[in-house]
C-alpha cells in the first residue's frame, strides 16, 4: 500500500546534461526518398517540421524549474499532518467561516518570453518527460494526482471562470464531476476558492498559467492574480505564470506581485551556435526536389527575417518548401524564402526586429532651427551633393540616412 | 467518481470515516457528496452507529484496502449490541449489516432511551487532543458512543456531549468530529472506581473479536456460574433470586443508570429472555466473571445439578440410605428421592443398568406408609408451586404433581391422603385462567408497558373466549386498576 509520504519516490529521476537534451529531442523520421514522390505526399510530409525540437538552454532550463517546482509540491503533500490540518482549514472557507493558512506558499515563478520562442513547446516537453503522461495514485490515503495541469487565462481575467477552468481540467483527467457539481450548486467565489484549493490541495501537482499577460489589459487582472496567491497558500502547489513580456508591467506594479513573479525570461535566439545548429537541422528536412544547400547566407537570412524566433523559422522554411512544391519551382534557396517571407508572414513584418538593425523609417521631426550657411552644393569626397542623393534615395527606394552614411559621416542622436 | 477518501484510524465510526470524506473532498454542499455514497438518493440520512446502503462505488472505496466484515466488526456498534443475542439472531443480524438493509434494527437489542432523553455524539477531550497530536485532527470513536457508559477508560474522565444528536429524525449531514470538538478542552476526571470498572468491562465488549457463530446462550452461562454462588442450592436446581436480587441492588446502589429494578428481571437474563448487554456485564461483574470469561462464555462440561445427581447416585450405589445420603450432602430427604426415586420407584442408576432395587422385598407393599411418605413430598411441592410468582402459575392437579414427584402413572390416586391434600387446591379452569392473565398483566406492567391483548396471549396462551369466561374471576387475584385494564384489553378486541 504506497502511502502519501513516500509520493516523492513515484517521481521520475532528475535528469541532467547531455542525457537530458537527449531525452527531450524529438526529430521525426525522414525518408530522403520522399523528394521521388507526389506533390500530396510531399506537402503531408513537411508538416513533420512542425514537430521538430531540439532543446535549447531554454528548454534545460525551464525543466529543471518545472522539476523542482513539482518536487517541492509533493513534498508538501507527503507532509500528512499539515495536510489535514490544511484540508480542514479549506473546508471552513467553503462554509464560509474564518480559517488560515497552514500549509505556506510553495513555489511560484513566471516564465516570460515572446511570442513564438517556444515556451509552450518546452514546457509541454519539459512536462511530458517529468511526469512520463501518468497519474500518481495513492493508497493511503486513497487519491489520484495529477502532476501537472496547464490552464488558459481567461481573456477577460474572470476569477470564477478561471477556478472552473480548472476544476474542468481535473475533471478531464481524472473523470470526477467537481465541474458539473460545483455548477449546478451555483457557488460563491469565495466558496469557489475554498473548494479548488482543496481540489488542488489533493489533485494537482503544479499549475501551470498560460497565456497569463490577460491580465494586463484587463479590470479584473489584479483580483485574478490575488486569488492565485489565495489559491498557492491554501493549497501549497506550485504555480508557473507562462506570458509574454508586456506581463512583466503588471508585476512590476506592487512588491507581492513582484515577488510572485520572479522566474525565467527569454528574448529571441541569439545568432549563435545553437541557431546555425536548428536551421541546418530543419533544411536537412528536405522535401523538394532539388539539393538545399544550407549556407551561412541562407542561415543569415533566415536570422535576419525571423528575428531569432524559432517558429517564424519553422514557418519559413516550411512556406518556402511548399511554395517550391506547389509553383513547381522545388528550389528551396533565398528567392523561395523571400517569397514566403513576403507573402504568408507580411502580418508579422512590423514586429520582426533582427538584431542587425534595420531602422525603421521613424516620421523625422522638423528642425527648423539647422540652417544651411550657403546654398552652394555641399562638397563631399567623391563629389556628390546631397539633392542627389536624396533623388537617388527616392527613385530606388533606398533609406537616405543609409545612402548618406556611404558619402558623407553621420551622427545620430536620439531625441 | 469518488477520486479521494482518507483512511479509517483505530476505532473510528464508518460515519466518521465518511464525514471526514465530506469535509476534505472538495464538494461544497452535502447534496454533491450523497450521490457519490448512496447511489443519487438524497434523502438518506447517514446511520451513525451502523451502515446505510453505499453504492457499488463507494462500498468497493471503503473496503478497499479491508472487508466488509472489518469494517461491521471494527467501525460499527455491530459487536456490542450484538454479542449476547441467540446465534441465529445474531447471524441474522450480521447478515442485514453485511446486505446493508436495515432489518438488522428489529433483531438488535438496542435500547430506548429512557425517558426520551436524547443521545448525542459525545467524546474526549483528552483522547481529542491526542489525535490532533498524532493524525492532525480529531475523530468519532466508537468506544466513546457506549451509551451505557459516560467514562473514557483511557484516560478515566467523563466524555462530553456535543450537539450532534443521534437520531434518525434528525437532517440529514456528515459532521466531521474536528469542526465540533473544542480545543483544548478541560478534562473531567473520574473518581468513582466502579464506574471505572464498569466502563472498561464495557469497551472490551464492543472492542473483543465477535464470533457470529457462537452458539452458547448466555443465560446458560451466567447460570452455570451463579450456580457455583450462595444464591443457588446445593444440588444447584434451584436459585434464590431474593437474594441475588438484593445483594445485587446493594452493589450497585450508587450506580445511576441501573436499570434493573425487579427481580424478575435479573431472572429473564438468566433465562435468556432479557438481553442487554450493560445489564448483563453488570451481572458478570457482581458475580466476578471476567470480561475474557463472558466475552469466550465457555460452558462447564457438566452442569452443577448433573454434577450432583452423579454424586447422588454414586452414594446410593455404594450402599448408603437415602436418609444417610441427605444427612451426608446437608441436602433434604425428597431431593434425594427425586434424585434416586422411593423404593417403589426405579432410580436412574435402575433404569439405566435395569438393575433392581436394593433391599426390595416380596411383601406386600405398605400403602399407608407410602401415603404418609408421599404426602410430604406433596405438601412441598405445592408450596413450592404457590410461592413461585415469577414463573407461569401453575393449575394444581393429581396428574401435575404425579408428574412433577416422579411417580407412577395413576399413583397419587390411590393415595387418599395425598388426594385429598390436592383437592384442596382445586379451582376451576375459569378462576385458573384469570389468575395467569393478572400474573401476565402485572409482568407487562413492570416492564412498563401498556396491557394489550396480544401480550396477554403470547404469555399465557389463553384464547380470547377462555379470557372472557375469566372475567368475572379477575378481581379475585388483582386490584380494581389491573382489573380494568385487563377487560380494556379484552373490550379492544371484542
Amino acid at each position: 500500500m504506497n502511502k502519501i509520504e513516500d509520493i516523492i519516490n513515484s517521481m521520475p529521476k532528475m535528469k541532467t546534461g547531455e542525457e537530458l537534451k537527449l531525452a527531450m529531442t524529438n526529430l521525426p523520421e525522414y525518408n530522403p526518398d520522399i523528394i521521388n514522390k507526389n506533390e500530396a505526399h510531399r506537402l503531408i510530409a513537411l508538416s513533420n517540421l512542425y514537430d521538430i525540437y531540439i532543446p535549447s538552454q531554454m528548454s534545460l532550463e525551464i525543466y529543471n524549474k518545472l522539476y523542482l517546482a513539482l518536487l517541492r509540491s509533493l513534498q508538501k503533500k507527503s507532509m500528512r499532518k499539515i495536510v489535514i490540518q490544511q484540508q480542514s482549514q479549506n473546508y471552513k472557507a467553503i462554509n464560509k467561516i474564518e480559517f488560515n493558512s497552514v500549509i505556506g506558499g510553495s513555489d511560484s515563478f513566471t516564465i516570460i518570453g515572446v511570442s513564438g520562442i517556444g515556451k509552450s513547446t518546452a514546457i509541454n516537453n519539459a512536462i511530458s518527460l517529468i511526469t512520463e503522461n501518468h497519474i500518481i495514485e495513492v493508497d493511503d490515503p486513497y487519491t489520484k494526482i495529477i502532476p501537472c495541469i496547464v490552464v488558459q487565462c481567461p481573456f477577460d481575467s474572470s476569477v470564477k471562470g478561471f477556478l472552473l477552468e480548472i476544476l474542468r481540467k481535473v475533471d478531464e483527467h481524472l473523470e470526477s464531476n467537481y465541474y458539473e457539481k460545483s455548477l449546478r450548486t451555483r457557488a460563491t467565489i469565495d466558496a469557489l476558492i475554498g473548494a479548488v484549493s482543496q481540489v488542488a490541495l489533493n489533485h494537482i501537482g503544479m499549475l501551470i498559467v498560460d497565456e497569463i499577460q490577460n491580465v494586463v489589459n484587463s479590470k479584473n487582472g489584479k483580483s485574478l492574480v490575488g486569488m492565485l496567491t489565495q489559491l498557492i497558500n491554501n493549497s501549497g502547489i506550485s504555480i508557473c505564470m507562462v506570458g509574454t513580456p508586456e506581463s512583466t508591467v503588471f508585476f512590476e506594479q506592487a512588491m507581492q506581485l513582484a515577488r510572485r513573479s520572479l522566474g525565467l525570461s527569454y528574448n529571441a535566439l541569439e545568432y549563435d551556435n545553437y541557431f546555425k545548429e536548428m536551421c541546418e537541422v530543419l533544411l536537412s528536412y528536405q522535401y523538394v526536389k532539388n539539393d538545399i544547400n544550407p549556407t551561412e547566407s541562407i542561415i543569415n537570412w533566415l536570422y535576419q527575417h525571423s528575428s531569432g524566433i524559432i517558429s517564424i523559422v519553422i514557418s519559413l522554411i516550411h512556406d518556402a518548401q511548399e511554395i517550391a512544391i506547389l509553383t513547381g519551382k522545388e528550389f528551396l534557396n533565398i528567392e523561395t524564402l523571400n517569397e514566403a517571407y513576403q507573402n504568408r508572414l507580411s502580418l508579422l513584418h512590423n514586429y520582426i526586429q533582427p538584431t542587425i538593425k534595420q531602422n525603421k523609417s521613424k516620421p523625422k521631426k522638423k528642425i527648423n532651427n539647422i540652417k544651411i550657411e550657403n546654398h552652394k552644393k555641399f562638397q563631399t569626397d567623391d563629389n556628390c551633393n546631397i539633392t542627389e542623393l536624396v533623388a537617388i534615395s527616392k527613385n530606388e527606394n533606398i533609406d537616405i540616412v543609409q545612402l548618406l552614411k556611404k558619402n558623407v559621416i553621420v551622427i545620430e542622436v536620439k531625441i | 467518481m469518488i477520486t479521494y477518501f482518507p483512511s479509517i484510524y483505530p476505532d473510528e465510526l464508518l460515519y466518521s470515516q465518511l464525514a471526514r470524506y465530506y469535509q476534505k473532498s472538495g464538494y461544497t454542499s452535502y447534496s454533491q457528496i450523497v450521490e457519490n455514497l448512496y447511489d443519487k438518493e438524497k434523502r438518506i440520512r447517514p446511520n451513525i452507529e451502523f451502515v446505510n446502503k453505499f453504492s457499488t462505488e463507494a462500498l468497493q472505496i471503503i473496503t478497499r484496502n479491508t472487508t466488509m466484515h472489518d469494517v461491521i466488526m471494527n467501525h460499527t456498534m455491530f459487536p456490542y449490541y450484538a454479542r449476547f443475542l441467540n446465534k441465529k439472531q445474531r447471524i441474522n443480524a450480521y447478515n442485514s449489516l453485511e446486505s446493508m438493509s436495515n432489518d438488522y434494527y428489529r433483531v438488535l437489542t438496542i435500547p430506548k432511551n429512557i425517558n426520551n432523553e436524547k443521545r448525542y455524539l459525545r467524546y474526549c477531550p483528552l483522547c481529542a487532543e491526542q489525535d490532533r497530536s498524532k493524525y492532525g485532527e480529531a475523530y468519532w470513536h466508537r468506544i466513546h458512543q457506549i451509551n451505557d457508559t459516560d467514562i473514557c477508560y483511557i484516560h478515566e474522565c467523563y466524555l462530553e456531549n456535543t450537539n450532534i444528536i443521534i437520531s434518525s429524525a434528525e437532517s440529514a449531514n456528515l459532521i466531521v468530529a474536528e469542526e465540533v470538538i473544542e480545543q483544548n478542552k478541560n478534562a473531567v476526571t473520574c473518581n468513582d472506581s466502579l464506574k471505572i470498572q464498569i466502563s472498561k468491562y464495557l469497551i472490551k465488549m464492543l472492542q473483543a473479536n465477535l464470533d457470529i457463530n457462537i452458539d452458547t446462550s448466555i443465560g446458560k452461562f451466567i447460570n452455570s456460574k451463579l450456580e457455583n454462588t450462595k444464591y443457588y442450592t446445593v444440588r444447584g436446581g434451584r436459585k434464590d433470586i431474593s437474594s441475588f436480587y438484593s445483594d445485587f441492588m446493594d452493589y450497585y446502589k450508587n450506580l445511576k443508570n441501573n436499570r434493573i429494578s425487579e427481580a424478575w428481571q435479573l431472572s429473564r437474563i438468566i433465562e435468556s429472555r432479557r438481553i442487554n448487554t450493560f445489564e448483563i456485564c453488570l451481572l458478570a461483574i457482581f458475580l466476578g466473571i471476567s470480561s475474557d470469561e463472558l466475552i469466550e462464555m465457555k460452558l462447564p462440561k457438566v452442569s452443577k445439578a448433573e454434577a450432583f445427581d452423579n454424586k447422588v447416585i454414586k452414594l446410593y450405589e455404594q450402599g448408603l440410605t437415602r436418609k444417610e445420603i441427605a444427612k451426608q450432602l446437608n441436602i433434604s430427604y425428597p431431593s434425594v428421592v427425586a434424585i434416586v426415586g422411593n423404593r417403589y420407584t426405579k432410580s436412574k442408576t435402575e433404569k439405566k443398568n435395569n438393575k433392581s432395587l436394593k433391599n426390595t422385598t416380596s411383601r406386600k407393599p405398605n400403602w399407608e406408609q407410602t401415603d404418609n411418605e408421599t404426602l410430604i413430598l406433596v405438601k412441598q411441592i405445592i408450596k413450592q408451586l404457590q410461592e413461585d410468582k415469577e414463573l407461569k402459575p401453575k393449575k394444581i392437579t393429581i396428574s401435575l404433581i404425579n408428574k412433577m414427584l416422579n411417580l407412577p402413572n395413576g399413583r397419587l390416586e390411590i393415595l387418599p391422603k395425598c388426594k385429598r391434600e390436592i383437592e384442596k387446591y382445586y379451582e376451576s379452569y375459569e378462576v385458573y385462567w384469570a389468575k395467569v392473565i393478572i400474573w401476565a398483566a402485572k409482568n407487562i406492567l413492570k416492564d412498563e408497558e401498556k396491557i394489550l391483548w396480544y401480550k396477554i396471549r403470547i404469555t399465557t396462551g389463553i384464547h380470547k373466549e377462555n379470557a372472557i369466561k375469566a372475567i368475572p374471576h379477575l378481581s379475585q387475584f388483582g386490584d380494581n386498576d389491573i382489573v380494568e385494564k385487563v377487560k380494556n384489553a379484552l373490550k379492544n378486541v371484542t
